[in-house]
């Protein structure tokens, strides 16, 4: 019973030990920080394919991508960065566009959408300099009220004269 | 992601009626900093 008991205790020190030893293996040496992307990035581009491209189009590089989410997606989720691009490179090899012009392409759409469902981040803005002054300062600032865990790009302007701006 | 920020600016400058020159230098090897120079004409 005694010996029991100091076995018992043994393996109960040993399993401590070893989680202990990697619960601080995990937090001292953790995984590279996944980017990620609101869901609403996601279905923007899934409608912008489907509209210049078709369902099938969308359906075939969902399916050649192997995505971890299967390819569903909701605007209020989140998702891994690196899906976009699979998604992109699907796009690109099946329909022979660059990257660089789908990527372009893409921007443009969903910057009307944005314009469209979310005008109210965009009070009294007259002109594009504008609003490139007030994205980091004001929009994504609202953005985040709404969507906490939004990972937003960093970047700062600067007026150069009254027709030149510089974005870094 | 400069090709699709690049987007977002021609959007924004199309939305508001204005036209202008786009420089888009990389500032370093893996692109992810970019400085984008936005000259009115």
């Amino acid at each position: 019973m005694e010996l029991n008991n100091i076995f018992g205790n043994i393996s109960f020190k040993i399993i401590s030990a070893r989680f202990l030893l990697r619960f601080w293996i995990f937090t001292m040496y953790p995984k590279p920080q996944a980017h990620n992307m609101k869901g609403i990035v996601f279905t923007e581009f899934i409608d912008m394919v489907e509209s210049k491209f078709g369902f099938e189009m969308m359906d075939d590089i969902i399916e050649s991508s192997n995505l971890p989410s299967g390819g569903i997606y909701t605007a209020v989720g989140t998702y891994d960065y690196s899906e976009m691009v699979q998604l992109v490179a699907a796009l690109s090899q099946r329909t022979q566009i660059p990257v660089k012009t789908l990527l372009k392409t893409y921007g443009k759409h969903l910057f009307v959408v944005l314009m469209k469902d979310y005008s109210h981040f965009f009070p009294r803005i007259k002109s594009a300099f504008e609003l490139f002054e007030q994205i980091d300062t004001h929009i994504h600032v609202e953005v985040l009220k709404l969507y906490p865990d939004a990972e937003l790009p960093k970047f700062e302007t600067k007026r150069i004269d009254n027709n030149t701006l510089e974005m870094l | 992601m400069a090709d699709f920020a690049d987007g977002l600016i021609e959007a924004a400058l199309e939305h508001y009626n204005e036209k202008a020159n786009i420089e888009i230098v990389k500032l370093n090897e893996s692109g992810s900093l970019v400085k984008f120079t936005i000259s009115k004409v």
